[in-house]
Protein backbone atom coordinates (compact mmCIF):
# COMPACT_ATOMS: atom_id res chain seq x y z
CA UNK A 1 0.00 0.00 0.00
CA UNK A 2 1.05 3.09 -1.45
CA UNK A 3 1.09 6.72 1.09
CA UNK A 4 1.81 9.92 -0.27
CA UNK A 5 4.22 11.76 1.47
CA UNK A 6 2.73 15.49 1.68
CA UNK A 7 6.25 17.21 2.25
CA UNK A 8 8.52 15.00 0.35
CA UNK A 9 5.88 15.26 -2.22
CA UNK A 10 6.10 11.20 -3.39
CA UNK A 11 4.62 8.09 -2.49
CA UNK A 12 6.44 5.47 -0.70
CA UNK A 13 5.03 2.31 0.75
CA UNK A 14 3.54 2.08 4.32
CA UNK A 15 4.52 -1.30 5.13
CA UNK A 16 8.19 -0.58 4.32
CA UNK A 17 8.12 2.61 6.37
CA UNK A 18 6.41 0.95 9.00
CA UNK A 19 8.58 -2.16 8.91
CA UNK A 20 11.98 0.08 8.40
CA UNK A 21 10.22 1.72 11.96
CA UNK A 22 9.98 -1.23 13.51
CA UNK A 23 13.49 -3.18 12.33
CA UNK A 24 15.48 0.26 13.94
CA UNK A 25 12.86 0.52 16.77
CA UNK A 26 14.08 -3.29 17.84
CA UNK A 27 17.38 -1.95 17.36
CA UNK A 28 17.16 0.84 19.47
CA UNK A 29 14.94 -0.79 22.00
CA UNK A 30 17.77 -3.92 22.20
CA UNK A 31 20.63 -1.51 22.40
CA UNK A 32 19.05 1.38 24.25
CA UNK A 33 19.86 3.72 21.90
CA UNK A 34 17.39 6.46 19.83
CA UNK A 35 18.09 4.96 16.74
CA UNK A 36 18.53 7.95 15.22
CA UNK A 37 21.80 7.77 13.58
CA UNK A 38 20.23 4.63 11.70
CA UNK A 39 16.83 5.74 10.78
CA UNK A 40 18.46 9.05 9.26
CA UNK A 41 20.63 7.53 6.87
CA UNK A 42 18.37 4.65 5.27
CA UNK A 43 15.78 7.03 4.98
CA UNK A 44 18.64 9.13 2.72
CA UNK A 45 19.31 5.59 0.86
CA UNK A 46 16.37 5.06 0.07
CA UNK A 47 15.71 8.63 -1.56
CA UNK A 48 13.77 10.76 0.78
CA UNK A 49 15.51 14.02 0.35
CA UNK A 50 18.18 14.58 2.92
CA UNK A 51 16.41 17.62 5.02
CA UNK A 52 13.38 16.28 4.74
CA UNK A 53 14.86 12.72 6.30
CA UNK A 54 16.61 14.74 9.05
CA UNK A 55 14.04 16.70 10.06
CA UNK A 56 11.35 14.16 10.47
CA UNK A 57 13.81 11.69 12.17
CA UNK A 58 14.12 14.30 14.86
CA UNK A 59 9.96 14.05 15.24
CA UNK A 60 10.48 9.99 15.60
CA UNK A 61 12.80 10.21 17.91
CA UNK A 62 10.96 11.83 20.55
CA UNK A 63 8.41 9.36 20.40
CA UNK A 64 11.26 6.71 21.07
CA UNK A 65 12.68 8.51 23.98
CA UNK A 66 9.30 9.32 25.16
CA UNK A 67 8.59 6.00 26.92
CA UNK A 68 11.81 5.12 27.88
CA UNK A 69 12.23 8.54 29.64
CA UNK A 70 8.51 8.13 30.76
CA UNK A 71 9.85 4.51 32.98
CA UNK A 72 12.79 5.59 33.80
CA UNK A 73 10.79 8.75 35.33
CA UNK A 74 8.30 6.08 37.16
CA UNK A 75 11.63 5.06 38.95
CA UNK A 76 12.89 7.25 39.67
CA UNK A 77 15.96 7.56 37.45
CA UNK A 78 15.79 11.12 35.93
CA UNK A 79 18.18 13.90 37.75
CA UNK A 80 16.10 16.72 36.50
CA UNK A 81 18.41 19.33 38.21
CA UNK A 82 21.26 18.10 35.65
CA UNK A 83 18.54 17.54 32.80
CA UNK A 84 18.05 20.93 33.29
CA UNK A 85 21.50 22.60 32.69
CA UNK A 86 21.62 19.99 29.68
CA UNK A 87 18.56 20.78 28.26
CA UNK A 88 18.98 24.87 28.04
CA UNK A 89 22.66 24.46 26.71
CA UNK A 90 21.30 22.10 24.59
CA UNK A 91 18.14 23.93 23.30
CA UNK A 92 20.76 26.82 22.36
CA UNK A 93 23.02 24.13 20.53
CA UNK A 94 20.13 23.23 18.37
CA UNK A 95 19.74 26.54 17.28
CA UNK A 96 22.87 26.60 16.07
CA UNK A 97 22.78 23.04 14.17
CA UNK A 98 19.71 24.52 12.63
CA UNK A 99 20.91 27.58 11.48
CA UNK A 100 24.49 25.84 10.30
CA UNK A 101 21.99 23.34 8.52
CA UNK A 102 20.07 25.86 6.83
CA UNK A 103 23.28 27.67 5.57
CA UNK A 104 25.12 24.01 4.61
CA UNK A 105 21.31 23.18 2.78
CA UNK A 106 21.56 26.80 0.34
CA UNK A 107 25.84 26.19 -0.54
CA UNK A 108 24.68 22.96 -1.35
CA UNK A 109 27.41 21.49 1.15
CA UNK A 110 24.66 19.65 3.47
CA UNK A 111 25.13 16.22 2.00
CA UNK A 112 28.78 16.51 2.18
CA UNK A 113 28.30 17.56 5.91
CA UNK A 114 26.43 14.99 7.18
CA UNK A 115 28.30 12.31 5.54
CA UNK A 116 31.69 13.49 7.35
CA UNK A 117 29.69 14.11 10.67
CA UNK A 118 28.33 10.54 10.37
CA UNK A 119 31.56 9.36 9.66
CA UNK A 120 33.66 10.65 12.36
CA UNK A 121 31.20 10.33 14.78
CA UNK A 122 29.89 6.77 14.09
CA UNK A 123 33.08 5.70 12.94
CA UNK A 124 34.93 6.46 16.34
CA UNK A 125 32.20 5.42 18.72
CA UNK A 126 31.63 2.04 17.09
CA UNK A 127 35.41 1.41 17.17
CA UNK A 128 35.36 2.18 20.27
CA UNK A 129 31.99 0.00 21.37
CA UNK A 130 33.76 -2.73 19.17
CA UNK A 131 37.27 -2.35 21.00
CA UNK A 132 36.38 -2.42 24.20
CA UNK A 133 33.68 -5.64 23.79
CA UNK A 134 36.20 -7.73 22.00
CA UNK A 135 38.55 -6.54 24.89
CA UNK A 136 36.52 -7.86 27.91
CA UNK A 137 34.95 -10.99 25.74
CA UNK A 138 39.40 -12.08 25.49
CA UNK A 139 39.41 -11.36 28.98
CA UNK A 140 36.70 -13.12 30.37
CA UNK A 141 37.37 -16.22 27.95
CA UNK A 142 40.66 -16.15 29.64
CA UNK A 143 38.68 -16.64 33.04
CA UNK A 144 40.49 -13.81 34.40
CA UNK A 145 38.14 -11.65 36.33
CA UNK A 146 37.29 -8.21 34.35
CA UNK A 147 38.62 -5.56 35.96
CA UNK A 148 35.63 -3.42 37.94
CA UNK A 149 36.03 0.42 36.79
CA UNK A 150 35.52 2.67 39.37
CA UNK A 151 35.99 5.84 38.23
CA UNK A 152 37.84 7.79 40.67
CA UNK A 153 34.93 10.32 42.05
CA UNK A 154 37.38 13.34 40.86
CA UNK A 155 39.38 14.27 37.72
CA UNK A 156 40.80 17.81 36.22
CA UNK A 157 36.76 18.42 35.13
CA UNK A 158 36.30 18.43 39.07
CA UNK A 159 38.89 21.34 39.56
CA UNK A 160 36.63 24.01 36.99
CA UNK A 161 35.22 27.04 39.02
CA UNK A 162 31.13 27.74 39.44
CA UNK A 163 30.50 24.91 41.35
CA UNK A 164 26.83 23.29 41.73
CA UNK A 165 25.59 20.76 43.91
CA UNK A 166 23.12 18.18 41.60
CA UNK A 167 21.57 15.86 44.51
CA UNK A 168 19.79 13.40 42.53
CA UNK A 169 23.43 12.22 41.03
CA UNK A 170 25.10 13.17 44.70
CA UNK A 171 27.36 15.27 42.78
CA UNK A 172 29.39 18.90 43.41
CA UNK A 173 30.74 19.64 39.71
CA UNK A 174 31.43 22.69 37.87
CA UNK A 175 28.04 24.00 35.47
CA UNK A 176 30.51 24.93 32.48
CA UNK A 177 31.29 21.41 31.37
CA UNK A 178 27.34 20.06 31.74
CA UNK A 179 26.95 23.66 29.55
CA UNK A 180 29.91 22.36 26.98
CA UNK A 181 28.12 18.82 26.64
CA UNK A 182 24.41 20.18 26.05
CA UNK A 183 25.71 22.55 23.71
CA UNK A 184 27.34 20.12 21.45
CA UNK A 185 25.25 17.62 21.84
CA UNK A 186 22.51 20.11 21.08
CA UNK A 187 24.43 20.67 17.97
CA UNK A 188 25.20 17.59 16.20
CA UNK A 189 21.73 16.05 16.86
CA UNK A 190 20.06 18.79 15.26
CA UNK A 191 22.64 18.87 12.03
CA UNK A 192 22.66 15.24 11.82
CA UNK A 193 18.94 13.97 12.73
CA UNK A 194 20.35 12.00 15.59
CA UNK A 195 18.87 11.95 19.10
CA UNK A 196 22.98 11.44 20.51
CA UNK A 197 22.39 9.05 23.13
CA UNK A 198 25.16 7.74 22.97
CA UNK A 199 27.83 10.28 22.76
CA UNK A 200 25.64 11.93 25.84
CA UNK A 201 25.72 8.75 28.19
CA UNK A 202 29.95 8.29 27.79
CA UNK A 203 30.19 11.88 28.05
CA UNK A 204 28.17 11.95 31.18
CA UNK A 205 29.61 8.98 32.55
CA UNK A 206 33.24 9.35 31.74
CA UNK A 207 33.53 13.21 32.14
CA UNK A 208 31.09 13.84 34.85
CA UNK A 209 31.08 10.75 36.56
CA UNK A 210 26.91 10.65 36.77
CA UNK A 211 26.11 7.65 38.41
CA UNK A 212 24.68 4.87 36.53
CA UNK A 213 21.20 4.70 37.75
CA UNK A 214 20.14 8.09 36.74
CA UNK A 215 22.58 8.56 33.42
CA UNK A 216 20.21 6.33 31.10
CA UNK A 217 16.62 8.27 31.95
CA UNK A 218 18.89 12.06 32.39
CA UNK A 219 20.02 11.56 29.03
CA UNK A 220 16.96 10.02 27.55
CA UNK A 221 14.87 13.26 28.69
CA UNK A 222 17.56 15.58 27.36
CA UNK A 223 17.42 14.11 24.20
CA UNK A 224 13.77 13.99 24.25
CA UNK A 225 13.76 17.96 24.98
CA UNK A 226 16.23 18.61 22.13
CA UNK A 227 14.58 16.32 19.37
CA UNK A 228 11.46 18.24 20.42
CA UNK A 229 12.83 22.13 20.00
CA UNK A 230 14.68 20.92 16.85
CA UNK A 231 11.86 19.58 15.23
CA UNK A 232 9.78 23.15 15.86
CA UNK A 233 13.29 24.59 14.61
CA UNK A 234 13.42 22.63 12.03
CA UNK A 235 9.45 23.32 10.79
CA UNK A 236 9.93 26.89 11.25
CA UNK A 237 12.95 27.21 9.51
CA UNK A 238 13.02 24.93 6.50
CA UNK A 239 9.22 23.44 6.39
CA UNK A 240 10.86 20.09 5.90
CA UNK A 241 9.39 17.57 8.93
CA UNK A 242 6.84 15.37 7.23
CA UNK A 243 4.32 14.72 9.64
CA UNK A 244 3.00 11.42 7.94
CA UNK A 245 6.94 9.96 7.24
CA UNK A 246 7.30 10.56 10.63
CA UNK A 247 4.32 9.05 12.38
CA UNK A 248 5.03 6.11 10.47
CA UNK A 249 8.52 5.36 11.36
CA UNK A 250 7.68 6.51 15.09
CA UNK A 251 4.49 3.91 14.82
CA UNK A 252 6.80 0.90 13.72
CA UNK A 253 9.36 2.22 15.81
CA UNK A 254 7.18 2.26 18.94
CA UNK A 255 6.09 -2.01 18.48
CA UNK A 256 9.80 -2.72 17.37
CA UNK A 257 11.57 -1.25 20.98
CA UNK A 258 9.47 -3.16 22.84
CA UNK A 259 9.91 -6.50 21.46
CA UNK A 260 13.64 -5.48 20.93
CA UNK A 261 14.01 -4.29 24.92
CA UNK A 262 12.75 -8.09 26.49
CA UNK A 263 15.19 -9.62 23.95
CA UNK A 264 17.96 -7.59 24.84
CA UNK A 265 17.71 -8.57 28.17
CA UNK A 266 18.27 -12.00 27.52
CA UNK A 267 21.82 -11.08 25.72
CA UNK A 268 25.43 -10.04 27.82
CA UNK A 269 26.64 -6.49 28.17
CA UNK A 270 29.59 -7.25 26.01
CA UNK A 271 27.72 -9.14 23.44
CA UNK A 272 25.72 -6.18 22.53
CA UNK A 273 27.73 -3.48 22.46
CA UNK A 274 29.50 -5.37 20.16
CA UNK A 275 26.77 -5.61 17.97
CA UNK A 276 25.86 -2.38 18.47
CA UNK A 277 29.29 -1.27 17.89
CA UNK A 278 29.57 -3.53 14.26
CA UNK A 279 25.99 -2.13 13.20
CA UNK A 280 27.77 1.98 13.35
CA UNK A 281 30.54 1.04 12.10
CA UNK A 282 28.60 -0.51 9.31
CA UNK A 283 26.97 2.91 9.01
CA UNK A 284 30.09 4.88 9.10
CA UNK A 285 31.68 2.53 6.11
CA UNK A 286 28.25 2.93 3.97
CA UNK A 287 29.06 7.17 3.97
CA UNK A 288 33.12 6.31 3.87
CA UNK A 289 31.98 4.96 0.47
CA UNK A 290 29.77 7.31 -0.81
CA UNK A 291 32.24 9.67 0.39
CA UNK A 292 35.55 8.42 -1.53
CA UNK A 293 33.99 5.97 -4.27
CA UNK A 294 33.34 7.82 -7.65
CA UNK A 295 30.24 8.31 -7.88
CA UNK A 296 27.19 7.12 -10.71
CA UNK A 297 26.25 9.94 -11.17
CA UNK A 298 28.17 13.18 -10.09
CA UNK A 299 25.07 15.66 -11.26
CA UNK A 300 22.30 16.17 -8.72
CA UNK A 301 19.60 18.45 -8.47
CA UNK A 302 17.59 20.20 -5.56
CA UNK A 303 15.01 22.94 -5.74
CA UNK A 304 16.07 26.14 -5.03
CA UNK A 305 14.29 27.96 -2.34
CA UNK A 306 12.56 31.18 -3.22
CA UNK A 307 14.10 34.05 -2.79
CA UNK A 308 17.57 32.06 -1.95
CA UNK A 309 20.12 33.67 -4.72
CA UNK B 1 -0.17 30.97 -51.31
CA UNK B 2 1.15 29.08 -48.26
CA UNK B 3 4.14 28.28 -50.15
CA UNK B 4 4.90 31.69 -51.87
CA UNK B 5 5.18 32.92 -48.20
CA UNK B 6 8.69 32.18 -46.59
CA UNK B 7 7.96 29.92 -43.83
CA UNK B 8 9.10 31.26 -41.02
CA UNK B 9 6.91 34.54 -41.58
CA UNK B 10 4.25 31.74 -41.94
CA UNK B 11 4.32 30.44 -38.82
CA UNK B 12 5.00 34.20 -37.11
CA UNK B 13 1.56 35.10 -38.85
CA UNK B 14 -0.28 32.11 -37.99
CA UNK B 15 1.15 32.31 -34.73
CA UNK B 16 -0.23 36.25 -33.38
CA UNK B 17 -3.71 35.63 -35.59
CA UNK B 18 -4.95 32.37 -37.67
CA UNK B 19 -4.56 32.98 -40.92
CA UNK B 20 -7.99 33.46 -43.37
CA UNK B 21 -6.30 31.00 -45.69
CA UNK B 22 -6.40 28.18 -43.25
CA UNK B 23 -10.10 26.90 -43.15
CA UNK B 24 -9.13 24.46 -39.94
CA UNK B 25 -9.52 25.01 -36.40
CA UNK B 26 -9.09 23.00 -33.64
CA UNK B 27 -11.92 21.80 -30.47
CA UNK B 28 -9.86 20.48 -27.50
CA UNK B 29 -11.21 19.44 -24.02
CA UNK B 30 -9.57 17.86 -20.98
CA UNK B 31 -11.14 14.93 -19.22
CA UNK B 32 -10.11 16.39 -16.33
CA UNK B 33 -9.83 19.78 -14.45
CA UNK B 34 -8.03 19.10 -11.30
CA UNK B 35 -6.06 16.27 -10.68
CA UNK B 36 -6.64 15.64 -6.40
CA UNK B 37 -3.58 14.02 -4.45
CA UNK B 38 -4.55 12.12 -1.18
CA UNK B 39 -3.11 9.83 1.06
CA UNK B 40 -2.64 6.79 -1.88
CA UNK B 41 -2.09 8.81 -4.75
CA UNK B 42 0.31 6.72 -7.01
CA UNK B 43 -0.10 8.98 -10.03
CA UNK B 44 -2.64 9.64 -12.60
CA UNK B 45 -4.00 10.15 -16.05
CA UNK B 46 -6.33 12.28 -17.66
CA UNK B 47 -7.20 12.06 -21.08
CA UNK B 48 -7.33 15.38 -23.60
CA UNK B 49 -9.51 14.76 -27.17
CA UNK B 50 -11.00 16.93 -29.58
CA UNK B 51 -11.48 17.54 -33.45
CA UNK B 52 -9.97 19.39 -36.36
CA UNK B 53 -13.64 21.65 -37.57
CA UNK B 54 -13.90 23.78 -40.07
CA UNK B 55 -13.58 27.67 -39.22
CA UNK B 56 -16.41 29.52 -38.81
CA UNK B 57 -18.23 30.30 -42.19
CA UNK B 58 -16.08 27.92 -43.88
CA UNK B 59 -17.72 25.14 -45.64
CA UNK B 60 -14.06 23.63 -46.48
CA UNK B 61 -14.23 20.37 -45.01
CA UNK B 62 -10.96 19.02 -42.84
CA UNK B 63 -9.13 17.32 -45.02
CA UNK B 64 -5.17 16.25 -43.59
CA UNK B 65 -3.36 14.08 -42.33
CA UNK B 66 -2.74 15.96 -39.31
CA UNK B 67 0.03 15.87 -36.69
CA UNK B 68 -0.81 16.93 -33.11
CA UNK B 69 1.75 18.02 -30.60
CA UNK B 70 0.40 18.65 -27.18
CA UNK B 71 3.00 20.46 -24.53
CA UNK B 72 2.46 20.20 -20.63
CA UNK B 73 3.70 22.27 -18.67
CA UNK B 74 3.83 22.58 -14.66
CA UNK B 75 4.15 25.93 -13.12
CA UNK B 76 7.65 27.99 -12.74
CA UNK B 77 10.36 26.89 -10.12
CA UNK B 78 13.75 27.76 -9.28
CA UNK B 79 16.25 24.71 -9.10
CA UNK B 80 20.27 24.27 -8.89
CA UNK B 81 21.83 21.67 -10.36
CA UNK B 82 25.20 20.83 -8.74
CA UNK B 83 28.18 18.92 -10.32
CA UNK B 84 30.24 16.64 -7.56
CA UNK B 85 33.98 15.97 -8.18
CA UNK B 86 37.27 14.71 -6.31
CA UNK B 87 38.90 17.45 -4.29
CA UNK B 88 41.18 16.29 -1.18
CA UNK B 89 40.45 12.87 -2.18
CA UNK B 90 36.99 13.22 -1.36
CA UNK B 91 33.56 13.86 -3.88
CA UNK B 92 32.10 16.86 -3.26
CA UNK B 93 29.90 19.21 -4.58
CA UNK B 94 31.78 21.49 -6.53
CA UNK B 95 30.00 23.88 -9.26
CA UNK B 96 26.44 24.96 -9.85
CA UNK B 97 24.49 26.42 -12.37
CA UNK B 98 20.80 27.98 -11.02
CA UNK B 99 18.05 28.18 -13.27
CA UNK B 100 14.81 30.45 -12.39
CA UNK B 101 11.03 29.63 -13.74
CA UNK B 102 12.30 26.26 -15.19
CA UNK B 103 9.06 24.01 -15.19
CA UNK B 104 8.05 21.84 -12.32
CA UNK B 105 7.06 19.30 -14.97
CA UNK B 106 7.32 19.42 -19.02
CA UNK B 107 6.34 16.41 -21.42
CA UNK B 108 5.72 17.00 -25.08
CA UNK B 109 3.06 13.94 -26.70
CA UNK B 110 3.13 13.96 -30.22
CA UNK B 111 0.73 12.04 -33.28
CA UNK B 112 4.81 11.00 -34.19
CA UNK B 113 8.22 12.06 -32.06
CA UNK B 114 8.30 15.76 -32.92
CA UNK B 115 11.49 15.81 -34.41
CA UNK B 116 9.78 13.94 -36.99
CA UNK B 117 6.22 16.16 -37.13
CA UNK B 118 8.12 19.89 -37.53
CA UNK B 119 11.93 20.87 -38.30
CA UNK B 120 14.23 22.45 -35.83
CA UNK B 121 13.48 25.63 -36.97
CA UNK B 122 9.68 25.46 -36.35
CA UNK B 123 10.17 24.32 -33.09
CA UNK B 124 12.12 27.34 -31.81
CA UNK B 125 9.99 29.38 -32.79
CA UNK B 126 7.17 27.97 -31.04
CA UNK B 127 9.34 27.52 -28.15
CA UNK B 128 8.42 23.89 -27.26
CA UNK B 129 11.98 22.30 -27.05
CA UNK B 130 13.30 21.76 -23.68
CA UNK B 131 16.28 24.14 -23.88
CA UNK B 132 13.06 26.63 -24.91
CA UNK B 133 12.11 26.28 -22.00
CA UNK B 134 15.20 26.92 -19.63
CA UNK B 135 16.37 29.66 -20.00
CA UNK B 136 17.52 31.84 -16.93
CA UNK B 137 20.24 30.92 -15.26
CA UNK B 138 22.69 31.74 -13.24
CA UNK B 139 26.18 30.78 -12.54
CA UNK B 140 29.97 30.75 -12.54
CA UNK B 141 31.42 32.43 -15.53
CA UNK B 142 33.62 29.94 -16.20
CA UNK B 143 31.45 26.81 -16.62
CA UNK B 144 29.30 25.66 -19.19
CA UNK B 145 26.14 26.25 -18.60
CA UNK B 146 25.05 24.41 -21.48
CA UNK B 147 26.23 20.84 -20.14
CA UNK B 148 24.46 21.54 -16.68
CA UNK B 149 21.36 22.42 -18.83
CA UNK B 150 21.59 19.08 -20.60
CA UNK B 151 22.05 17.25 -16.85
CA UNK B 152 19.00 18.87 -15.64
CA UNK B 153 16.87 17.90 -18.92
CA UNK B 154 18.58 14.30 -18.27
CA UNK B 155 18.01 14.49 -14.36
CA UNK B 156 14.33 15.58 -15.29
CA UNK B 157 13.45 13.17 -17.34
CA UNK B 158 15.13 10.52 -14.90
CA UNK B 159 12.47 11.24 -12.29
CA UNK B 160 9.84 11.06 -14.85
CA UNK B 161 9.20 14.94 -14.56
CA UNK B 162 10.57 16.15 -17.88
CA UNK B 163 10.21 13.61 -21.10
CA UNK B 164 9.12 13.15 -24.92
CA UNK B 165 6.29 10.60 -25.82
CA UNK B 166 6.04 9.83 -29.44
CA UNK B 167 2.98 8.01 -29.76
CA UNK B 168 0.86 9.16 -27.50
CA UNK B 169 -1.64 10.80 -29.14
CA UNK B 170 -4.01 9.23 -31.94
CA UNK B 171 -6.07 10.05 -34.20
CA UNK B 172 -9.35 7.90 -34.43
CA UNK B 173 -10.87 9.61 -37.35
CA UNK B 174 -9.63 11.68 -39.91
CA UNK B 175 -10.48 14.53 -37.35
CA UNK B 176 -11.21 12.98 -34.19
CA UNK B 177 -7.69 12.93 -31.86
CA UNK B 178 -6.98 12.05 -28.04
CA UNK B 179 -3.86 11.92 -26.08
CA UNK B 180 -3.07 10.08 -22.81
CA UNK B 181 -1.62 12.49 -20.14
CA UNK B 182 -0.08 10.00 -17.70
CA UNK B 183 0.89 12.17 -14.50
CA UNK B 184 3.73 10.44 -12.14
CA UNK B 185 3.60 10.01 -8.63
CA UNK B 186 5.85 12.50 -7.57
CA UNK B 187 3.85 15.12 -10.04
CA UNK B 188 4.54 18.63 -8.10
CA UNK B 189 1.41 20.70 -7.28
CA UNK B 190 0.36 23.92 -9.23
CA UNK B 191 -1.12 24.75 -12.36
CA UNK B 192 -0.75 23.10 -15.78
CA UNK B 193 -1.28 24.44 -18.84
CA UNK B 194 -1.93 21.71 -21.78
CA UNK B 195 -1.14 23.41 -25.15
CA UNK B 196 -2.25 21.71 -27.81
CA UNK B 197 -0.39 22.59 -31.51
CA UNK B 198 -2.32 21.49 -34.85
CA UNK B 199 0.17 20.58 -37.76
CA UNK B 200 -0.22 19.76 -41.42
CA UNK B 201 2.55 19.37 -43.36
CA UNK B 202 5.24 20.36 -40.81
CA UNK B 203 3.44 24.14 -40.58
CA UNK B 204 1.30 24.94 -37.97
CA UNK B 205 -2.34 25.54 -38.65
CA UNK B 206 -4.24 26.21 -34.95
CA UNK B 207 -3.46 26.21 -31.27
CA UNK B 208 -4.86 25.64 -28.12
CA UNK B 209 -4.66 25.84 -24.40
CA UNK B 210 -6.27 24.68 -21.90
CA UNK B 211 -4.95 24.73 -17.71
CA UNK B 212 -6.03 22.17 -15.03
CA UNK B 213 -4.47 22.11 -11.74
CA UNK B 214 -2.42 19.02 -9.82
CA UNK B 215 -3.68 20.07 -5.89
CA UNK B 216 -3.00 17.81 -2.81
CA UNK B 217 -6.75 17.55 -0.57
CA UNK B 218 -7.95 16.82 2.16
CA UNK B 219 -5.85 15.64 5.05
CA UNK B 220 -2.62 15.78 3.17
CA UNK B 221 -3.53 19.33 1.86
CA UNK B 222 -4.05 20.53 5.62
CA UNK B 223 -0.92 19.09 6.42
CA UNK B 224 0.99 20.59 3.95
CA UNK B 225 -1.06 23.79 3.76
CA UNK B 226 -0.35 24.29 7.70
CA UNK B 227 3.37 23.57 7.12
CA UNK B 228 3.85 26.23 4.72
CA UNK B 229 1.57 28.87 6.36
CA UNK B 230 1.90 27.77 10.31
CA UNK B 231 5.50 26.51 10.33
CA UNK B 232 5.01 26.97 14.75
CA UNK B 233 1.67 25.18 15.19
CA UNK B 234 2.74 22.08 12.68
CA UNK B 235 5.97 22.11 14.28
CA UNK B 236 4.33 21.97 17.42
CA UNK B 237 1.48 19.38 16.66
CA UNK B 238 4.50 17.19 15.45
CA UNK B 239 6.19 17.37 18.99
CA UNK B 240 2.71 16.72 20.28
CA UNK B 241 1.81 13.09 18.09
CA UNK B 242 5.79 12.07 19.11
CA UNK B 243 4.71 12.42 22.75
CA UNK B 244 1.81 11.10 22.79
CA UNK B 245 2.36 8.03 20.36
CA UNK B 246 5.68 7.67 22.57
CA UNK B 247 3.42 7.61 25.80
CA UNK B 248 0.68 5.37 24.42
CA UNK B 249 3.10 3.02 23.00
CA UNK B 250 4.89 3.19 26.50
CA UNK B 251 1.52 2.19 27.93
CA UNK B 252 0.28 -0.40 25.49
CA UNK B 253 3.43 -2.56 25.47
CA UNK B 254 3.77 -1.92 29.83
CA UNK B 255 4.50 -5.10 31.78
Amino acid sequence: MQIYLPIAEMSVSLFFLIGMGGAVGFLSGLFGVGGGFLLTPLLIFTGIPAPVAVASVTGTVVAASTSGALSYYRHGGIDFHLALYLILSGVVGAFLGVSTFSALRGAGQLDLVISFGYLIFLGSIGALLVWEAVGSLIRSSKGKPRPQKVPGKHNWIHGLPLRIRFKRSNLYVSVLPVLVIGLVIGFLGSLLGIGGGFILVPALVYLLRVPGNVVIGTSLLQVLAIMAATTVLHAVNSQSVDIVLAFSLMVGGVIGAQFGASIGQKLRGEQTRALLGIIVLLVAFRFAYSLLVTPTDPFSIAVLALGAA
Amino acid sequence: MRGLIKAPLAVLMMILLISPAISQRLISRLSEQEISINSTFVGGTMTLFGNVEPDIGSTEYAEGPFDIIVMIQGGAINKVVREKTRQFGVWLNSAEVKYYGAPSFFFLLGTRPPSEIISKEIMAELGIGFEDQIQVVLGEEKISHADFTKELIRLMQKSDTYGIKGRAVSFHSRTFYSAQIELPSNVPNGTYLATTFLFEDGELVDRMAQRFFVRTVGVEKLISNTARDFPLIYGLASVLLALFTGWLGGVAFRR
